[in-house]
């Protein structure tokens, strides 16, 4: 076994050694009615020959679409070369979490780099090495605000304009509070500001927002600023498409409290939803309250700047039953791809990818309105809803058929919205694919 | 006094050193380049409230392409990674992670699928997940599992979840879950999430949990008891058989903690140990690349009678069609944003492949069991002459040894963590378990050739002999690392979490 350098003769030493004359000594302790005593009908192990073979023929399943229109959390943009060349590297993917700080000063000064980053992207102060992923970092959130609060047993205010498999996640978090739980109705594709200043009250703990939402719509923050204001109100913010905040204000701007995001647009391919990233930023103030890892500049013995793992007295390591999460993974090698594009990308960079896709998919929305399709006038960063005649899902079988994918049908997730189309455009759609798309949403709308 | 290298002489950043990305900005350098728009340019303002506006997304850095490339070069550098050398984290497996299934999981046909894609386009995917999560029920011998969870932690979660919600729908009051206290921290973290009362079990001089040792413990509101097996200590729970059947007695659950699984692949299987749902960490015991710290991947297995409970979806097969299954009245619901951290998945099922079963002789993975577990008895065998060993009973794939004979000339765990990178290696898992005073626990995996064991141990004996000759060295290690000992404190006291522009 070519990963398991142990010979028979260096097997045979090792057992010497160890005073042992047969392997099966050292597992003794272990009741020999309980001992597995076969091979399981476990299939033939396979060469690396073998597996190519395997993987190809498993990736040829199904058809490689020649073009996709889905996002809805998950959007593919070109990666530059230097993201996969730099990730790549086994020194970054093959080390451990960076407990050691004199061993580990490169990983751990990514880390730091990435704090900045993620502070700057949203306007914030504080930010965590990373957490699993856009949803889980939404659960995290809540259950932080919670422990703010902990003395209180308000309501918690969400949007239901929140994508829906974030609000399973936040739901499935939240079980053993979900009486404290209120939604707050849309007003068509966004929140409807004046139910949520109704439902504003002192016995309101937590609000939770998401921007752009599950239709693609920028909510209206400045407005939302102005009613949280002066209560005592925890804000929380989620946003599915970081790069949207290469032309809107960081949620920071506007005084949000917890802000977190899906990091995938940044570096990482779509890979069925993960491994991907969570951004998870807050005011300082609540330091104590964060969960996950955090890395802090310092000095060593000589007095050289340095990084290293810090405020661990929060974590489950060190507190156990009383952390401030059992988190223990910030999926650094997913967060290192989002580093090395955005620094890519840089002050620029993000701006003008940011308006590329602006301007397209305004572009696309003109083409359609133009074509008397039904596109909402709310402002949208990369996709948006356009309301179809027939069910959603009649184009998506037809894109299907012709082996591409024209958007995410939002029937799948709410019967009320099998009407909705959500198209998502960036950077990787050609005018000319935004013609087809349009020629071909009007054919089929006959 | 402290002497100048040659360019810190000529003022410059010493050759090695490495300054913040930000630091090396200068405004007007780019290192990305964009096709030329081919529709015309929208300003957002055009279009938007200005409030919604903004300018610039302030001292982002301007950096070139090649400056980035040595950048990042630069601190993959400053690290230590299993590709450089032995890394004997206890509790972590930092095993080999091969190759090719890195190369494998570069494939467009399976980084670009889409979770929201119709399914006709996702079967590779499907197919992925249903395979591993069949061979992981061969292995454990649990019926049925889910891979949605991001981590081992997050795999816990899930796996207590559903301890929860069966109760529940039982109408079972059950609020109380038994953790031995050398259990991992996110043993008790998960619990506290779940608002569960942890009811420690103490350690005993055995190092496992002895049934005496439950007496008085195991009530009617015990909703289950979370253990690894083996611990924690590198012994295996004997008894884990009857403390099973004594849980069972009162409705509770048995939650087997898999990041150990390792020391037991084709040895035992933890269903016929009694164990109703287990997380097993892929990024261990299947080889996938620990990334500085992720992503990992906790799948999580349970008995039949729990597989209802299971989060939403779950993956079905139709004829020769995969498909995701959503309507699941008793779930949890769903844990993760899609379906699990599918990148890993992948190249969890290449390795699970790879240490299949062979026409003749034993299974791959029983030998790799059997390496780790005899590679750690090698150690121990080693070093136990020279640091004191809290347990006599033979260990399994990892070792523990306790600072006790060093603390004599007032050297700590710690100090010889620090040491060891002076001889090459990265340091053990130091201060874990909890339950032994100055605990090194050392898990050298089946990846080490009995070679590298030895240059290992003999690194080891050497730093105990330093410990009584020449103990200042010790404590002021490292001394031949990226950094002498980082002051961990200052980064607290004086906290500094991020680069502003003023500092």
């Amino acid at each position: 076994m070519k990963y398991i350098p142990q010979s028979n003769e260096d097997r045979r030493e090792l057992l010497n050694a160890v005073g042992a004359k047969h392997i099966d000594e050292l597992f003794q302790h272990i009741p020999s009615e309980l001992r597995v005593q076969s091979n399981l009908n476990y299939p033939l192990a396979q060469s690396e020959q073998d597996l190519r073979k395997t993987f190809q023929e498993i990736g040829a399943l199904s058809p490689s679409p020649k073009r996709s229109f889905a996002g809805c959390g998950i959007y593919q943009h070109e990666i530059p070369s230097v993201v996969p060349f730099l990730q790549g590297r086994s020194e970054f993917s093959t080390a451990y979490t960076p407990f050691q700080p004199e061993i580990s000063q490169g990983l751990l000064q990514c880390i730091y780099e990435f704090q900045t980053l993620a502070c700057q992207l949203t306007e914030m102060e504080l930010s965590n090495a990373s957490l699993y992923d856009g949803a889980t970092s939404l659960g995290e959130a809540i259950l932080m605000a919670l422990r703010i609060k902990k003395r209180s047993k308000g309501k918690i205010l969400i949007s239901q304009a929140i994508q829906p498999f974030y609000l399973q996640v936040v739901q499935t978090y939240c079980k053993n509070f979900q009486d404290r739980i209120q939604f707050i109705p849309l007003s068509g594709d966004h929140l409807d500001i004046s139910q949520l200043k109704q439902v504003l009250n002192d016995q309101v703990d937590i609000l939770v927002t998401q921007s752009p939402n599950v239709f693609g719509v920028i909510e209206n923050y400045p407005e939302i600023a102005s009613l949280i204001k002066e209560s005592k109100v925890l804000w929380l913010t989620s946003t599915m498409e970081p790069l949207s905040f290469g032309l809107t204000k960081g949620p920071g701007a506007y005084g949000a409290h917890i802000v977190t995001a899906e990091g995938q647009s940044f570096g990482n391919s779509a890979y069925l939803g993960g491994s991907t990233y969570g951004i998870f930023c807050t005011k300082d103030e609540f330091i104590r309250n964060l969960p996950g890892r955090l890395v802090g500049q310092t000095l060593d013995q000589r007095g050289r700047r340095s990084y290293t793992l810090t405020f661990a007295t929060r974590e489950q390591f060190i507190r156990r039953g009383r952390a401030t999460s059992n988190i223990c993974t910030n999926n650094n090698l997913n967060m290192l791809a989002g580093l090395i594009h955005m620094s890519v990308l840089g002050k620029r960079g993000i701006r003008e990818l940011a308006e590329q896709n602006f301007s397209k998919t305004e572009f696309l929305k003109d083409e359609l309105r133009k074509s008397d399709f039904q596109v909402s006038d709310s402002p949208t960063f990369n996709e948006f809803v356009l309301e179809t005649k027939q069910p959603a899902s009649h184009f998506l079988n037809a894109s299907s058929k012709e082996s591409w994918v024209c958007g995410v049908d939002l029937g799948r997730f709410k019967e009320e919205w099998k009407h909705k189309l959500l198209i998502h455009v960036s950077e990787l759609h050609s005018k000319e694919e935004l013609l087809q798309l349009t020629q071909f949403l009007r054919a089929q709308s006959k | 006094m402290k002497s100048l290298s040659p360019n810190e002489r000529l003022g410059f950043t010493p050759s090695f050193e490495e300054d913040l990305i930000h630091e090396r900005s200068r405004a007007g350098r780019v290192g990305y380049n964009l096709p030329s728009l081919d529709v015309p340019l929208i300003e957002a303002s055009q279009l938007w409230p200005s409030e919604f506006c903004r300018k610039e997304v302030s001292d982002f850095p301007e950096v070139s392409e090649n400056e980035i490339v040595r950048h990042f070069v630069r601190l993959s550098q400053r690290n230590y990674a299993i590709d450089f050398g032995l890394y004997p984290l206890g509790s972590c497996t930092m095993k080999y992670n091969p190759k090719i299934n890195e190369e494998l999981a570069q494939n467009p046909q399976l980084s670009r699928l889409h979770p929201l894609w119709p399914e006709e386009f996702l079967q590779p995917a499907l197919k992925i997940q249903y395979k591993l999560q069949n061979l992981l029920s061969i292995l454990t011998g649990l019926e049925a599992f889910t891979l949605q969870p991001s981590a081992g932690a997050h795999g816990e979660y899930t796996g207590m979840k559903i301890i929860q919600a069966y109760h529940r729908k039982k109408n079972f009051n059950k609020t109380k879950v038994l953790i031995p206290e050398s259990a991992h921290g996110t043993n008790p973290a998960t619990c506290g999430m779940l608002g569960y009362e942890i009811v420690s079990i103490p350690a005993n001089s055995s190092g496992i949990v002895q049934l005496e040792d439950l007496e008085g413990l195991i009530t009617d509101d015990v909703a289950g008891i979370m253990m690894t097996n083996p611990n924690t200590l590198g012994l295996f729970e004997e008894h884990i058989h009857e403390i099973a059947k004594k849980i069972h007695a009162v409705d509770g659950l048995f939650y087997m903690d898999g990041a150990n699984f390792n020391a037991i692949l084709g040895i035992t299987r933890p269903a016929d140990l009694g164990v109703d749902v287990m997380h097993i960490n892929l990024h261990k015991t299947f080889s996938t690349p620990h990334g500085g710290g992720g992503p990992g991947a906790g799948a999580v297995g349970v008995c039949e009678k729990l597989r209802n409970f299971l989060p939403s979806p779950q993956i079905e097969k139709e004829g020769s069609q995969y498909k995701f299954v959503y309507d699941l009245p008793d779930s949890i619901g769903r844990v993760g944003g899609y379906n699990g951290n599918f990148s890993i998945h992948l190249r969890a099922l290449a390795y699970m492949l790879s240490i299949g079963s062979q026409p003749n002789g034993h299974p791959y993975f029983q030998k790799m069991a059997e390496a780790a577990v005899l590679n750690a008895n090698y150690i121990c065998s080693r070093l136990k002459a020279f640091f004191k060993l809290p347990y006599e009973k033979g260990c399994m794939h990892e070792v523990l040894f306790s600072d006790e004979w060093q603390t004599a000339h007032s050297i700590k765990t710690l100090d010889i963590a620090k040491r060891l990178m002076d001889y090459g290696y990265h340091p053990m898992t130091v201060y874990f378990p909890l339950v032994v005073s100055g605990a090194m626990l050392i898990e050298p995996t089946e990846s080490e050739s009995k070679e590298s064991l030895d240059r290992f141990c003999e690194a080891m004996i050497s730093i105990a002999k330093e410990c009584k000759e020449n103990a200042e060295t010790v404590k002021s290690a490292p001394h031949f690392m990226f950094r002498e000992r980082v002051d961990e404190l200052r980064a607290q006291k004086q906290s500094c979490l991020r680069w502003k522009k003023s500092n």
